[in-house]
């Protein structure tokens, strides 16, 4: 974006933002200073303490660079009533949605100007980062159009609008949502062009699928090429997502965005090719904390771009889908 | 058909590999517990008599025990009860495998090795056992408890953890614990999880800073083996969020192995009680008041399996009464429970055996 190239480097970028981090939020602060870590030393993206997912929920200890009640809007992460939730607060919204813009063109992918959603709408889950992605990219892209949303506020699915339509549609959906679509047996092959935005995972529910599986199974539900079924890597805790054709072996993010993954038992980076735990710097994240842990697996293929293995069997249940999963049901 | 004599001698014929994983016994010892449960070690092998009637205790064959991976010492005392009962014991394995359970099983005498079917799936014909034994979390019991027919009795070991409570500080009890914490990498039932200090949070932090001495000499004099990358990365978010709380003065300290995760204790205030990453992690909070202690630990509490204290008198094991614990022993000793002992509150060899009568 305009603002990490008016920088001389990344590195200047993220340590800038490290540094207003670091003076202007009070959680964070204490921990990199636990950690050794000031502006003072902090010369490099990589040395930029990474705050672990579950800190977003101690809602004691707000991650924010300004106070928790000036917050525009606050993202939850998914969970049940019982589950805490994670939060993510922005003073504005500006900068998060241009990141969701800027970083669509960046990855190049193609203009949603017939956009259908498989979700809930904003009115009915007005804190669901994912949900206001969707809306941003409807509104930028499709500004003519009102937006179809086919989850309604209890969870049921309506389908019917999109089985009418002739037009090639971007379909835009969790996995989650398209599996309960398919299991409820209707037939909805989408016009010829259509193509699938897909995120979030199913595994540990009553599902049991493989990606390849998975793919396949989308792919002759909805009659799009498997080529078409585009993968969204993304979290409430961060605002760039990461995308990958199918096909594709990684997924890519934006420049103001890094990437490393970590060996959880001594904390350093792993070899080339290995698999570890997925740690990102989202310089858009400039009011929060810029670098994330995740409880994710990854093999990094290079600072921007990592092929995403799943959530660690280990970490516990969570991620974009277990929300609808826990609303939605075919009607 | 053998009798119950010659089963025991077969079992203590194998007490070296046993001793291990059920504790010390000789043959006095499992007749002693024959009577204990039973009434008489004889009631297996022929009538005795009880009051007007005469009675005789016959083994739920087969009896089917579902085994967990984490060690071979629950698998071995459900097995050793089912020999000596005399039933036919068919075993499932975990997928995980339990090799030197599995290598035990491969050399016994043929009058226990004919009372053993191995297998590492589970055949739909098995659940039709007039007894079932399950070691397992929360979903393999249920799973069980929808699969197996009505009327088959199961006996079910569920997901349970073990704590050490500290009335009196004392040099050597860091010591004590610390066995209790690192046998088996606490992946056990009877694995410490949590320690509660008497006398306020300054005693609790500093026996806190105590036992990371102890748990760091322990493992410097016998490194911890290499775990599996989730095991590394459980420890890792866990180590992580206390350091996040402990920075933002959340009433946490933190100490830890430099380099690895092979030990970590953090101090918490608060006195819930949760599950750890295991692998040698250990919480450390401040003993609450008996009136507050069922309330303050939290729902975990019905997971307990075994409460080891230190000292061990009446007086301490009695402020913990409300919490209605199947087991309390000495520090150091959480991970031997005698071969008397009620698992998880049951009468072990009763549960394994119907009664008939002849009644006058």
């Amino acid at each position: 974006m305009e603002g990490s190239a008016a920088f001389p480097s990344f590195d200047a970028a993220a340590c800038e933002v490290f540094r207003h981090q670091f003076e202007q939020n009070d959680a964070f602060r204490a921990y990199a200073m636990a950690l050794g870590k000031t502006p003072a030393n902090v010369e490099l993206w990589q040395a930029i303490p990474a705050v672990p997912t579950d800190a977003f929920k101690l809602r004691r200890f707000p991650l924010t660079s300004f106070p928790r009640e000036q917050a525009v809007k606050v993202f939850r992460t998914s969970g049940t009533t019982s589950e805490v939730r994670g939060e993510h607060g922005f003073l504005d919204l500006s900068l998060y949605e241009k990141s969701i813009i800027q970083g669509w063109r960046h990855a190049n992918l193609p203009v949603p100007a017939n956009p259908w959603f498989l979700s809930q709408s904003p009115a009915n889950a007005p804190d669901s980062s994912l949900v206001h992605m969707f809306s941003v990219l409807q509104r930028h892209h499709a500004p003519e159009t009102s937006a179809s949303w086919m989850i309604d506020g209890d969870g049921k699915i309506d389908t019917s609008g999109l089985a009418r339509e002739t037009k090639p549609v971007a379909l835009f959906a969790t996995a989650l949502a398209l599996l309960r679509t398919i299991e409820s047996g209707k037939s909805l092959p989408l016009p010829p062009g259509s193509w699938i935005f897909e995120t979030g995972g199913y595994k540990g529910l009553a599902v049991e699928l493989d990606p390849a599986s998975f793919k396949a199974l989308v792919s002759e539900a909805f009659s799009v090429p498997q080529k078409l079924l585009l993968n969204e890597y993304g979290m409430t805790e961060l605002s760039s997502p990461f995308y990958a054709w199918s096909g594709d072996s990684y997924h890519s993010g934006s420049p103001w965005t890094r990437v490393r993954v970590i060996n959880p038992e001594t904390g350093t980076p792993v070899e080339p090719g290995q698999i570890g735990y997925l740690e990102i710097v989202d310089l858009a994240n400039l009011d929060s904390v810029a670098a994330i842990r995740t409880q994710d697996l990854a093999i990094a293929r290079d600072e921007h771009s990592f092929t995403p293995l799943g959530r660690d069997p280990g970490a516990l249940p969570r991620g974009c889908s277990r929300r609808s999963d826990d609303l939605i049901s075919a009607s | 058909m053998s009798t119950v004599s010659q089963r025991i001698d077969a079992l203590v014929a194998c007490r070296e590999t046993l001793e291990p994983w059920i504790g010390p016994f000789d043959a006095p010892a499992l007749t002693g517990l024959l009577e204990s449960q039973l009434g008489s070690a004889l009631a297996l092998d022929s009538w005795i008599t009880r009051g007007d009637t005469r009675c005789r205790a016959f083994p739920l064959s087969p009896l089917l025990h579902v085994l967990s991976g984490n060690t071979p010492h629950a698998a071995s005392q459900s097995v050793v009860r089912g020999l000596l009962v005399g039933g036919r014991n068919r075993i499932k394995l975990p997928s995980s495998g339990l090799l030197e359970f599995e290598e035990w099983i491969g050399g016994l005498a043929p009058i226990l090795g004919d009372l053993i079917e191995v297998r590492h799936d589970l055949p739909e014909s098995w659940l039709n056992s007039a007894g079932v034994v399950v070691f397992g979390n929360e979903r393999t019991i249920e799973t069980f408890r929808s699969r197996v027919p009505a009327g088959t009795r199961l006996i079910e070991h569920g997901p349970k953890l073990s704590i050490a409570v500290l009335f009196q500080p004392e040099p050597a009890a860091a010591e004590l614990v610390t066995r209790d914490i690192l046998a088996h990498e606490q992946r056990g039932c009877l694995s410490v999880q949590a320690v509660y200090v008497n006398g306020g949070p300054a005693a609790a932090k500093r026996f806190a800073e105590r036992l990371a001495q102890s748990l760091e000499a322990a493992r410097a004099a016998e490194p911890r083996k290499a775990i599996p990358r989730s095991d590394s990365g459980a420890i890792s978010n866990a180590r992580e969020l206390a350091r996040f709380r402990a920075a933002n003065g959340d009433g946490l300290a933190l100490w830890e192995s430099a380099g690895d995760t092979s030990w970590t204790v953090v101090y918490d205030h608060e006195p819930t009680l949760a599950p750890g990453p295991l692998n040698g992690f250990i919480r450390v909070h401040p003993l609450p008041t008996a009136t507050l202690l069922e309330d303050a630990l939290g729902p975990e509490v019905r997971h307990l399996s075994t409460v080891a204290i230190h000292p061990y008198n009446n007086d301490n094991a009695d402020f913990l009464a409300a919490l209605d614990i199947p087991r309390i022993c000495p520090f150091g000793r959480s991970q031997f429970p005698p071969l008397f002992w009620h698992h998880d509150g049951r009468p072990p060899l009763a549960d394994l055996v119907h009664w008939r009568d002849r009644s006058p």
